[in-house]
């Protein structure tokens, strides 16, 4: 399976609810098998720029490429929207599994209707899949019978299912118990490291810091300032970064300088060293 | 007082006009389910036309005695339209009572449709289905797994409905009862006797949806 082939560009993105301005002419690339990072406050945008990209919301104006095919907000058409669709993939805070198929169905399913993918060769790359985020065990398990941890591993999975160009994880860590969130961050890690691009909304600062090729600190729907992880966050140029970052190393519980993790567990030193 | 041996010989010619009713009934719940399901696609999915025409339906179907629209279809709307001269009053009976149905079950399928949720809908959209690939594999099936309680209500009241039948000059065993009840002038035997029946069906009826339930729940 290749992944991550595509070159994403988005220019010039707005959204707009009635009069608030969510997302403000946001322009942003991803290259092939990048994964960027997207921080900032909270009501920012972080959430509505990935459902856009996703087009679950239309955007007011701008264009969103990925490889060949380009979809303009202004004249887009059901079809473009459709394969746009088909080529990127969201990874929701809820999970969002299909609560009438087992984890190996959940991610046959997109493969079989969707793509149309023969049901024997869909299982077989489902298994695969499944081994991949370590769920073999639990194949034929409803979501309502596995943790949340483990349901979202599998919508990582089903994500990855249709070899999307790029897939868009919105916060995945964030509806978890603290001990959870170990074991979904690894199986992005091994995403990472098979160079499948990504661009993920998070408030894991360490996270959003180790696994990046690029951070993008977003605010009030605009990209301030955008740049390799170390540059973003020991040198942010920019007064509101920085004032942003300094709120997340106060916090006690969120202390991240870097020989302070103390969230960090065991598989993440594993991880983390290779 | 009870006349017992009119009231055994009365069971056997009831039972067998049992049988009228449950062909009302099924019939028309089979109406209801399919006309049901449309309408809740069309505002789900919020088709124009379909969409203001279902709630306009509703509207007027539960806004209205169901005798009324039983009449009006019988006897009214044959006057403008002619050719449903032709139709049979069983066929202008089982039809009113699916459409009067219908209204009801769409907004039990509604509330099943809404508390699936969005999301999932938004999994499927995002993964490259279409919304009727998502609502047909995904939603509905959860949603009618939902709603079969409050679909099952909606046929227990169908079934007890089509006893409106005998008003339209139809022979189902409210009407037999009634004949029967008349020519001996034995009314408690004969009214007894159809309680019982309409209460031993609805009682199997819900036996045989808890075993439904029992199925679908296992499958979660
Ligand atoms: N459907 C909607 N209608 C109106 N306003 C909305 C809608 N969805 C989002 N918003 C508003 O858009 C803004 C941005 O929301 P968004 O969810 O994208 O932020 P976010 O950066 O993801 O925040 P968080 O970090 O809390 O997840 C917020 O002010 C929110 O209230
Ligand atoms: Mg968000």
């Amino acid at each position: 399976m290749r992944w991550g082939v595509a070159m994403v560009s988005i220019r010039n993105l707005c959204k707009s609810y009635g009069t608030l301005q969510v997302v403000n002419h946001l322009s942003l690339e991803i290259g092939t098998g990048e994964v960027v990072t997207v921080i900032g406050p909270s009501g920012t945008g972080k959430s509505t720029l990935l459902r856009c990209i996703n087009y679950l919301e239309t955007p007011s104006a701008g264009s969103i490429t990925v490889d060949d095919l380009c979809v303009d907000a202004a004249g887009a058409k059901k079809k473009d929207i459709h394969r746009l669709r088909k080529e990127t993939s969201m990874v929701f805070q809820n999970y969002n599994l299909f609560n009438n198929k087992t984890a190996l169905e959940n991610i046959m399913e997109p493969m079989v209707v969707a793509q149309r993918v023969p049901k024997a060769e869909a299982r077989k790359r489902a298994l695969e899949i499944l081994e991949m985020v370590r769920l073999s065990d639990k194949r034929d398990a409803y979501p309502s019978r596995l943790s949340g941890g483990q349901q979202q591993r599998v919508s990582i999975g089903r994500a990855m299912a249709t070899t999307p160009k790029i897939i868009l994880l919105d916060e995945p860590t964030s509806s978890l118990d603290p001990e959870l969130v170990g074991e979904v961050l690894e199986v992005i890690g091994i995403l990472a490291r098979r160079k499948v691009s990504m661009l993920i909304a998070t408030h894991e600062m360490e996270f959003a810091r180790r696994i990046a090729d690029r951070v993008v600190f977003m605010e009030n729907g605009s990209i301030v300032e955008e740049g390799a992880p170390e540059e973003l966050f020991e040198h942010a140029q920019n007064e509101r970064t920085r004032a942003f970052l300094g709120r997340y190393y106060e916090q006690p519980d969120r202390a991240i300088k870097p020989d302070n993790t103390i969230w960090r567990t065991q598989w993440q030193e594993n991880y983390f060293a290779q | 007082m009870f006349d017992v041996q009119f009231f055994l010989s009365l069971l056997p010619t009831m039972l067998r006009y049992l049988g009228t009713t449950l062909w009302i009934s099924v019939a028309a719940l089979a109406i209801a389910l399919l006309i049901a399901l449309g309408m809740a696609m069309a505002v789900e999915l919020r088709i124009p036309v379909l969409h203001q025409i279902s709630v306009a339906w509703k509207s007027l179907f539960r806004g209205t005695p169901l005798l009324a629209q039983l009449f009006w279809l019988c006897y009214g709307l044959p006057q403008i339209i002619p050719p449903l001269k032709s139709v049979s009053v069983m066929t202008l009976l089982i039809f009113g009572i699916g459409f009067n149905a219908s209204a009801y079950m769409a907004e039990s399928l509604r509330g099943a449709i809404f508390s699936v949720g969005k999301g999932q809908m938004e999994a499927c959209l995002s993964s490259g289905m279409t919304t009727l690939q998502g609502m047909g594999r995904i939603v509905l099936p959860q949603a009618v797994r939902v709603a079969v309680p409050a679909l099952a209500n909606n046929f227990v009241d169908i079934i007890k409905q089509s006893s409106l039948a005998f008003t339209l000059g139809i022979k189902e065993i409210m009407a037999v009862a009634k004949m029967e009840g008349a020519s001996a002038y034995k009314f408690l035997e004969a009214f007894t006797a159809v309680m019982l029946f309409y209460w031993l069906t609805i009682t199997v009826f819900n036996k045989l949806q808890a075993i439904l339930e029992n199925q679908l729940n296992k499958k979660v």
